[in-house]
């Protein structure tokens, strides 16, 4: 006796009903365009036949506006898990087709069903936004689905990893769910995101501006600094996807993607002495030093046209996963400002709390000055990036490539915000301030007598303390080496410090200057 | 459908492939989409987007100081062609040097600086036309 052959049927019927989503043309339409649909962005994402859908045939409980004759597929939002390499990762995935992708409370309900079902599994989500925002019809219960979704991106923080990708319209309010995620992929063209968009805007305030200029991915990518990752298309953004996923654990008690299996390698790599100027100060594109540093060159670089200033980014060090800040000279003189101050403070926040370690590659002349600067709060700016350091338990190797001056040297992980082991090439500048300025001060009264005195003065004054060697005197450092030791050193640092054990007094959270 | 990678003078595209029967129409029973492979990860964007209009303030052909500094050196002559990426001039700030490259093609125009001058940021020092 076998099952019913009714049954099957009508399940393989309710399936196909669902599978279609806002009907098989509007399907169509949209890869005619060269837009996936949200399930083919699933499809895309999980290896073929892992897809486990939660909720299909979940219905909306709408009785106005004629809500009630209408069927909408899945609610508008397809839900589930599905592997991802060789770890289960969930995903939800918001239909256009169905009413817009608009949420209502079905909808919601579905995305906060499968975000608790990833926090306590201790698997990643993958949050793939296309809507037009909430679904008028259900009035506030709309607007309360919102806020259930807005307290479970707040409540899995920490706990597992959320990436949002942004791949249609994501206006008001429903922006701010990407927003409390960790990182955010932005497809350009075919994705805006913006709070007020430019008709609002220029009705409140007379202002005239275009969708290019307030909610492209180009606009976020490098003048808001709201996302992490501009992709050319659906799939561009969902290969981004997976090549995080790479780097990062599937929840914070679990250590990243480590490959310990390979051989420790301590062979000096002459190239990076060769990637030193002799001129002190010409820049060094950092993003070349991070290239010979990382295993095959390959580093996601995380924020790449935000605050250029500062380059942070995931690679493996002889197969250990690390989280890389690199103040970059070529940009802004490599000075820390508001913009870099944010973006780092915010990816240090991110390895902590993953278990990936930290490398900090420092050559900064200081934090930028300016009228602009000041009155836009460096000051509680930069102090994130120090809070940031200071918080963070994970293991934390520092190398001091050229300048480190004063404020910013503390910032970018001395010894003294808690870095574990710190390393400074032989061009190492570590001092209070620059010569110049310092001699200004400390011999105010003979240069006002005799002008002529001060370049003699700054040149000692730079023999003197423009080294490595008054920090290593003190204490402050570890060794100095030659660029070329780096990688080695670098990568038997991280070996030896994988271990590390570090706890702090028990506390709610600490009080970062936001 | 099929993913393909195809790389033309060093430049990496992606396609997607589909067979077509005589109709034009999709054929039956493949996946309609691209199938999932582990080793289909692509690399990570490596071309910066073009900022919005907004981050060209001071019009086309203006190259200004990205930072509050002193002139070095100016790295080019009134009259010069230069091409995109060409060094320009050289402001020295932080301690540093940082180099100011033509954003595009062009001709220089105007030199507007020279050097020991104390520049703002965001100050015109060439113009090119």
């Amino acid at each position: 006796m076998a099952i019913k052959k009714e049954l099957i049927e009508e399940l393989e019927a309710r399936r196909e009903k669902v599978l279609a989503g806002g009907g098989k043309d509007k399907l169509e339409a949209r890869r005619k365009k060269g837009l996936m649909t949200a399930r083919d962005r699933l499809d895309n994402l999980f290896q073929a036949g892992t897809f486990m859908e939660f909720g299909m045939h979940a219905q909306h409980a709408c009785h106005n506006f004629g809500m009630e004759k209408k069927e909408l597929p899945a609610d508008g939002v397809v839900t589930g898990t599905g592997y991802v390499g060789d770890r289960p990762v969930a995903a939800y995935s918001e239909d256009f087709t169905v009413a817009g992708g608009s949420l209502g409370a079905m909808h919601a309900h579905k995305i906060c069903e499968i975000m608790d079902y990833a926090l306590q599994s201790g698997m990643p989500v993958v949050c793939i936004n296309d809507s037009g925002g909430a679904r008028i019809q259900e009035g506030v219960e709309s607007l309360s689905g919102y806020g259930k979704v807005f307290f479970k991106n707040v409540y899995l923080s920490g706990v597992v990893p959320q990436i949002a990708v942004i791949a249609g319209p994501c206006a008001g309010g429903a922006a701010y769910s990407p927003a409390l995620t960790d990182f955010q992929v932005m497809v350009k063209d075919q994705a805006n995101m913006f709070i007020t968009g430019p008709e609002v805007i220029f009705a409140a305030t007379g202002q005239k501006c275009t969708m290019a200029e307030v909610g492209s991915a180009a606009a976020h990518a490098t003048i808001s600094g709201n996302i992490h990752f501009v992709a050319d298309n659906d799939a561009h953004a969902l290969a981004i996807v997976k090549k995080l996923l790479s780097f990062i654990p599937s929840n914070n008690i679990m250590d990243p993607p480590h490959d310990l299996t390979q051989p420790l390698v301590l062979d000096e790599d002459p190239g990076m002495d060769e990637l030193v100027p002799e001129d002190s100060k010409n820049p060094i594109n950092v993003k070349d030093v991070i290239g010979r540093l990382v295993d095959n060159a390959d580093f996601l670089e995380v924020q790449m046209d935000f605050a250029k200033n500062i380059v942070v980014g995931f690679g493996r060090i002889q197969g250990i996963v690390v989280g890389i800040i690199a103040n970059q000279s070529a940009v802004k003189a490599g000075a820390i400002d508001i913009d870099a101050s944010d973006k780092a403070a915010r990816f240090i926040r991110f390895c902590n709390i993953f278990n990936i370690p930290i490398v900090t590659l420092v050559d900064t002349g200081g934090f930028l000055p300016g009228v602009a600067q000041e009155r836009g709060g460096i000051i509680r700016h930069g102090a994130k990036m120090l809070f940031a350091y200071g918080a963070a338990t994970v293991p934390k190797i520092t190398v001091i490539l050229r300048k480190a001056y004063g404020g910013a040297y503390l910032a970018m992980c001395s010894q003294d915000l808690g870095a574990d082991l710190v390393f400074a090439w032989p061009t190492a500048e570590i001092a209070v301030m620059g010569a110049e300025g310092a001699v200004k001060i400390l011999y105010k009264r003979e240069i006002d007598k005799d002008p002529a005195c001060a370049d003699k003065l700054i040149a000692d004054y730079r023999a003197k303390f423009a080294s490595p060697y008054q920090a290593a005197g003190k204490g402050l450092i570890t060794d100095v080496i030659r660029p070329a030791q780096t990688r080695a050193m670098v990568a038997m640092a991280l070996r030896n410090t994988l271990s590390k054990r570090e706890t702090r007094p028990p506390k709610k959270h600490g009080n970062i200057p936001l | 459908m099929k993913k393909l990678r195809i790389t033309v003078d060093g430049k990496v595209f992606e396609v997607v492939v589909e067979s077509l029967d005589e109709q034009g129409n999709p054929v039956v029973g493949q996946p309609s989409v691209p199938a999932f492979q582990q080793t289909s990860i692509a690399p990570p964007p490596t071309s910066a987007p073009k900022p919005a209009a907004a981050a060209a303030p001071a019009g086309p052909g203006t190259v200004t100081s990205p930072l509050a500094g002193r002139i070095v050196s100016i790295d080019c002559q009134l009259g010069q062609k230069v091409a995109s990426g060409a060094q320009l001039a050289t402001v020295e700030a932080m301690k540093m040097n940082t180099f100011v490259y033509a954003e595009r093609d062009g001709t220089v125009a105007e030199i507007h600086v020279s050097p020991a001058d104390v520049v703002e940021e965001g100050q015109v020092l060439v113009t090119l036309s």
